[in-house]
């Protein structure tokens, strides 16, 4: 198993490295000479030829990508072109935040998906189950902004029950800072609670017309054993694989969700640094956000073999 | 004969669905208003209304008025053109581009394959959203930036799904009778490889035209996309926020719009999966 996880780690480089190389190409194809932003005012002839020595632009742009990916690779990422602060230090302070976020919304997509979609499945085409697929179709149909934004004015702003936007680390205290990750998390969860719940119901609906789980009631087992533990652990196995592709979404949704709510994380640490042209910035937040996605199809791929160990013998 | 057969069949397993009728309707009503933006709307988009700032709901304004005296229904109406128009148009070009590239890669196989996939990979290593914010870095903020932004966006996601489908059809003995015949190659794409795509394609494009109408609203909303005073449902919401709570109306209205709007499509492409393979259907 080791092995197995080591040889699927090795095939990530270069997928990573291919991620640095699009990158590179981007913040380079932006129009606009980045030594004409930096000197702004300062700019002379001189100075101009100084700055692109010493930032190595007069090489030749491979050279340029090695030094810059060895930058990349080594922690070395530059300085803000606003805040003058190392951007790694902006990074690592915005991560936990984006990562409780994304966990949170995660979770609360499984805890209630999961019930939501053997409710479903178990009487299909029942009033609960009719139900249930009318809110998940919404649910999927809404964005995150609107759905953030609605939320927003009810629970925070007229009923006062939730913080707006505000945010308490989790040094502060984790019921404050609960609090205050509620409505980004469930609105960001919401969507993928919805597609969860439609997914598992179709798994589920697949699987209890197997065999094995006529077997299981000809034994004499109860419905909710028959369910829960014959039915249920089988309909998961192809989710799971699904959950991998929407942690993409997931991304995507962290940086709305974010600057909606002004959550200090990577996404709307990204927003902001885009609008404001600070491209050492842009550059760490996108490869963050893309390793991030890298490895989290990687997880999902490791927690899928153990699930299912067919999967390995290959 | 054969193909209108099969889109017959398509259709009427279609419309015997309610629900994707409803989303049927729904966005052939969306693109009515989107095509008559300029007859049906009672304002012009960013025409100001003197004196009437933030007016609630009445009858003369249905879904009130703005900061600047701007009929929210008139801009709501004109945002249905930005709307449907990037989501239908990048969809549409993305197939245009993604189908070609996934005959021909399914279909040589060998390097080509090998050098297209490998592009296809690095591209859906990025999430979708991500992807288009960085292109939109590139370009200027814009209605039709976006829609070349979700273009190149989509582009690999098509050319995957056919790749596969060509994949398994050129297995198949028709296909070695045709190239038996002589017939040409881009013969043998048009008439005998792509007709076996349409089905999963179809499916594919109404589904990621809701997510790209979601997609276009989120980067307008968000600053990246269409830029003020362009009407569009997602820097309308952006520019309601500040005042939502006093003035609830100009953000609900334009965000009604969009879920109307990707729930339509939403049901239509349901509809449709269950229509082309009735395996998956319960």
């Amino acid at each position: 198993m080791l092995r197995f996880i080591l040889r699927r780690l090795l095939a990530l480089i270069p997928t990573f490295v291919g991620i640095t190389l699009v990158v590179f190409i981007m913040i380079r194809a932006i129009p606009g000479d980045p030594i004409l932003t930096i000197l702004a005012e300062d700019y002379s002839e001189e100075l101009a030829q100084e700055y692109r020595q010493k930032m190595g632009l007069d090489r030749p742009v491979v050279v340029q990508y090695l030094i810059w990916l060895k930058g990349m690779v080594t922690g070395d990422w530059g300085n803000s072109l606003i805040s003058q602060e190392p951007v790694i230090r902006e990074v690592a302070k915005r991560l936990p935040v984006t990562l409780e976020l994304l966990v949170l919304a995660l979770a609360f997509a499984v805890v209630f998906s999961v019930p939501f979609g053997v409710i479903s499945a178990v009487k299909p085409n029942s009033m609960p189950d009719h139900t249930l697929m009318t809110v998940s179709m919404l649910g999927i149909s809404l964005p995150e902004f609107f759905l953030g934004a609605l939320l927003l004015i009810v629970f925070a702003l007229k009923l006062q029950w939730l913080p707006a936007t505000s945010f308490v680390p989790l040094s502060g205290g984790l019921f404050e800072n609960l609090r205050h990750m509620l409505l980004p998390a469930v609105t960001l969860g919401s969507a993928r609670m919805a597609m969860f719940t439609r997914l598992i119901r179709n798994s589920m609906l697949e699987v209890v017309r197997q065999d094995y789980i006529d077997t299981a009631r000809a034994k004499g087992l109860s419905e909710w054993l028959v369910i829960n533990k014959h039915a249920l652990k089988n309909a998961l196995v192809p989710t799971v694989t699904v959950i991998g592709l929407q942690i993409g979404y997931l991304i995507g949704g962290a940086i709305i969700v974010e600057s909606l709510f002004a959550l200090p994380g990577i996404g709307s640490l990204g927003i902001d640094s885009i609008l404001q042209r600070d491209y050492p910035v842009v550059q760490a937040f996108v490869i963050v956000s893309a390793t991030g996605f890298l490895l989290a199809n990687f997880a999902v791929d490791i927690v899928y073999t153990f699930l299912d160990p067919r999967i390995r013998v290959r | 004969m054969e193909k209108r057969s099969m889109f017959g069949i398509v259709f009427r397993r279609l419309v015997r669905r309610k629900t994707a009728v409803f989303g049927l309707l729904v966005f052939f009503l969306m693109v009515l208003v989107a095509l008559l933006a300029d007859l049906i709307a009672p304002y012009g988009p960013n025409e100001m209304l003197e004196g009437m700032q933030y007016r609630p709901p009445s009858l003369a304004h249905p879904m009130g008025t703005d900061m600047l005296g701007r009929d929210v229904l008139s801009r709501v109406i004109h945002g249905a053109r930005v709307s449907l128009g990037v989501g239908i148009v990048s969809m549409v070009a993305a197939s245009l581009v993604g189908i070609p590239l996934g005959i021909i890669s399914g279909y040589y196989r060998r390097w080509v394959d090998q050098i297209l996939m490998r592009v296809v990979d690095l591209m859906l290593a990025f999430p979708v959203f991500l992807l288009a914010i960085m292109i939109m870095v590139v370009l200027s903020p814009s209605a039709s930036n976006v829609a070349v932004a979700l273009t190149i966006v989509y582009i690999p996601r098509y050319a995957r799904l056919v790749r596969g489908v060509v994949l398994s059809i050129r297995e198949n003995e028709y296909i070695e009778a045709v190239r038996a015949l002589g017939i040409r190659p881009w013969r043998i794409f048009l008439f005998h490889i792509l007709p076996n795509c349409i089905a999963p394609i179809m499916v594919l494009v109404t589904i990621s035209v809701g997510v790209a109408i979601i997609a276009e609203a989120s980067l307008s909303f968000l600053g990246m996309g269409t830029q003020p005073p362009t009407p569009s449902w997602g820097s309308d919401l952006r520019e309601a926020l500040t005042t939502m709570e006093l003035n609830p109306w100009l953000g609900i209205f334009p965000g009604l719009a969009i879920l109307l709007t990707v729930l339509g499509v939403n049901l239509l492409g349901d509809g449709l999966r269950d229509a082309i393979d009735p395996r998956l259907k319960q």
